[in-house]
């Protein structure tokens, strides 16, 4: 952002001004995300070399790109004060919906991915109406949600499971762009840039922001705030219906479950928070969830290299969460102090 | 219901008591205001009237009706019955955007500031300048600039701080420029001092001028008389949902006025509570 220099800090300069300067950026969640990610990939390299081999670190992004993409969405919400958890079934929903047309009928890619939009914006609409219009407290109506989606995909599957996709289904799920940089992580960071330009450089975007923060304000303000809170549910419903179709391109398989079995609404949900955007909402963005989803992906794999039993993992999650939150809190503490002394300075 | 009899008795004379301001049509007109909660009769038959150019005091005492009187006029909850005039026209005031589109802007005594936004973000919430479909940060930052400089009573660090690192007068300020921004003629202010210290209280209230020299007319609540004294051209006193007064500041003393706010009756004859509307009665001193 283009945040004007305060004038005593400018006026002061040299070395003080630098640290002051790399204060700032060390209080940047996106930065201290990458200098963690930095420090375990060195340590994982340095104890496995295996590490840095292009299959592993191909394998570790790809791994990221549907956590990332769902997260993406999941910002969303969270930053407008909602929480989604039926992204786990609307991704099921979508991965066997155009898995078996995929495996019977060889359904044109294109095609695969309009449906999947349709069906994402579709069951996002229902969370979007029951929050925004029915006033249904957000964790209430997507738990319901969750339910109600898990249950129509067990019926949509009817108890066939698809494991065999057309071949450019898997090019697209499993190909390099560059070695060890995956087509799908491609995409994900597309989706996330696209999305963080929306939310910083439209109405749109910033609304959302303000009715995070301050849905009074908002209100009175002009802005529309149950239709601002209804887009990010259909966003997110958009966006899980698209990791649906990556997760069937990358995995090559999809059945009555998927989604709910390995939990990737809350692991969505893990990636923002680690991301940095806060549950009380208006804070955060989606490029810090992107990185929130590498760097579970990078923890979780250096957990294997390390030899730490994979019944671990969950634990390894909750643990990156709570040190996240952590940090927030100290970052928020220096921030605050930072400010009061800008008060100090104002008067 | 009796619109044209109030409407001839509705003639300022405000005038005398601020030079500095053209005496104006009157702005906003209330007739009969009501409004219950359950059975708390928080409002019964406010006819009042808000001159153009000048600042006009509503006073009373914890739960007189203030707030909900100016909730009704700003559209945030509409009175059961009455009538509103703005300019002389009947309107219907159901949403914050139904105010804001007449020209009437509040300052709430939350200020409905966002913490996590900076100044320009704030300012232009809800009405943000756009080029080619994206936000034109240039153009705000600039009409940020000027709608702080037009108050030129509170200095900021910068535009680009958060709303969050501001004190209760700097926030203060940019609650007012924001309410001045969308052109409003009127600007309620609830209770706008009730939480600041000396300083601060003479920057708003400095700023409660400045809009009325920029021929802004300002309804301001306010639990301190001294303050009422100071920025007021115009008094109407709230007591337990009635008007027990109104008149222009020279009919008022901290004596008689506190007389008002605590008993409903006092020198300007006290105010029948329905067959007459209370404006003539307050007007006959
Ligand atoms: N939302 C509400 N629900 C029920 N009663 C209310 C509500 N708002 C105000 N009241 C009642 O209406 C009366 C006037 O309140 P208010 O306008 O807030 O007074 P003031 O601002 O003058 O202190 C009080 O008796 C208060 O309890
Ligand atoms: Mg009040």
């Amino acid at each position: 952002m283009t945040v004007a220099l305060p004038l005593r800090r400018r006026e002061r300069g040299g070395a003080s001004m630098r640290r002051a300067v790399l204060g700032r950026w060390l209080r940047l969640r996106e930065v201290q995300l990458v200098l963690a990610m930095a420090a375990v990939v060195i340590a994982s390299a340095i104890l496995h070399p295996d590490f840095l081999a292009p299959g592993n670190i191909s394998f570790m992004l790809a791994d990221s790109a549907v956590t990332a993409i769902l997260a993406t969405g999941q910002t969303l919400v969270i930053l407008g004060k909602g929480i989604d958890l039926s992204v786990a079934p609307i991704l099921g929903i979508c991965a066997v919906e155009v898995g078996f047309p995929a495996q019977n009928h060889n359904l044109n890619l294109a095609l695969a991915l309009m449906l999947v939009m349709g069906i994402g914006i579709m069951l996002g609409i229902g969370n979007g109406l029951l929050v925004s219009w029915a006033r249904i407290p957000p964790i209430i109506t997507t738990l319901a949600t969750l339910s109600v989606y898990g249950g129509l995909q067990f019926i949509l599957a009817n108890g066939q499971e698809v494991v065999n996709i057309p071949n450019a289904y898997d090019t697209l799920g499993n190909a390099d762009l560059l070695s060890g940089v995956p087509w799908v992580l491609v995409i994900a960071v597309g989706i996330a840039v696209a999305v963080a330009l929306f939310l910083r450089q439209t109405n749109l975007g910033r609304s959302i922001y303000a009715v995070g923060n301050n849905a009074d304000a908002a209100h009175r303000s002009g802005i529309a705030v149950r239709r601002i809170i209804f887009t990010t549910y259909v966003l997110s419903g958009l966006l899980a219906g698209i990791a649906g179709l990556i997760y069937l391109c990358h995995t090559g398989s999809a059945d009555s479950t998927t989604g709910t079995d390995s939990n990737v609404e809350l692991t969505s949900i893990a990636a923002t928070l680690i991301g940095g955007t806060t549950l009380t909402g208006g804070r955060g963005g989606v490029i810090g969830s992107v990185l929130g989803a590498i760097f579970l992906s990078v923890a979780l794999t250096a957990m294997v290299f390390a030899r730490i039993p994979a019944i671990w993992e969950p634990a390894g999650v909750g643990a990156l969460i709570l040190l996240a939150m952590v940090t927030d809190r100290h970052s928020g503490t220096l921030a605050s102090r930072a400010r009061r002394r800008g008060g100090e300075v104002a008067r | 219901m009796q619109g044209a009899r109030a409407a001839s008795a509705a003639r300022a004379p405000g005038g005398a008591s601020a030079p500095a301001t053209p005496v104006g049509e009157p702005l906003l007109q209330l007739r009969a205001i009501n409004k219950s909660f359950g059975s708390v009769r928080a409002l019964s038959d406010i006819t009042m009237e808000v001159p153009a150019g000048q600042v006009t005091a509503l006073v009373g005492d914890n739960g007189a009706g203030k707030s909900t009187l100016i909730k009704a006029i700003a559209g945030i909850a509409p009175p059961d019955h009455g009538e509103i005039y703005w300019k002389g026209k009947p309107v219907r005031i159901h949403t914050p955007r139904d105010a804001s589109a007449l020209g009437i802007a509040t300052v709430f005594q939350d200020l409905a500031l966002c913490d996590n936004l900076d100044i320009v973000q704030n300012l232009y919430l809800g009405r943000e300048r756009l080029r080619a479909r994206t936000l034109d940060e240039n153009t705000m930052e600039l009409g940020a600039k000027q709608a702080l400089a037009d108050l030129s009573v509170v200095t900021v660090r910068s535009i680009r701080q958060l709303v969050a690192s501001l004190s209760g007068g700097q926030r203060q300020a940019v609650a007012v420029a924001k309410a001045v921004m969308g052109n409003a003629e009127l600007v309620i202010m609830d209770e706008p001092t009730a939480a600041l210290g000396v300083t601060q209280t003479a920057q708003v209230l400095a700023l409660i001028k400045r809009l009325a020299e920029r021929g802004i007319a300002v309804l301001v609540i306010s639990h301190n008389l001294r303050d009422v004294f100071e920025v007021a051209d115009r008094i109407a006193v709230l007591y337990l949902g009635r008007l027990a007064g109104e008149g222009p500041i020279a009919e008022f003393d901290t004596q008689n006025t506190v007389e008002m706010i605590t008993t409903g009756a006092a020198t300007p004859r006290s105010a029948a509570n329905s067959a007459a509307p209370s404006t003539d009665d307050a007007k006959d001193h």
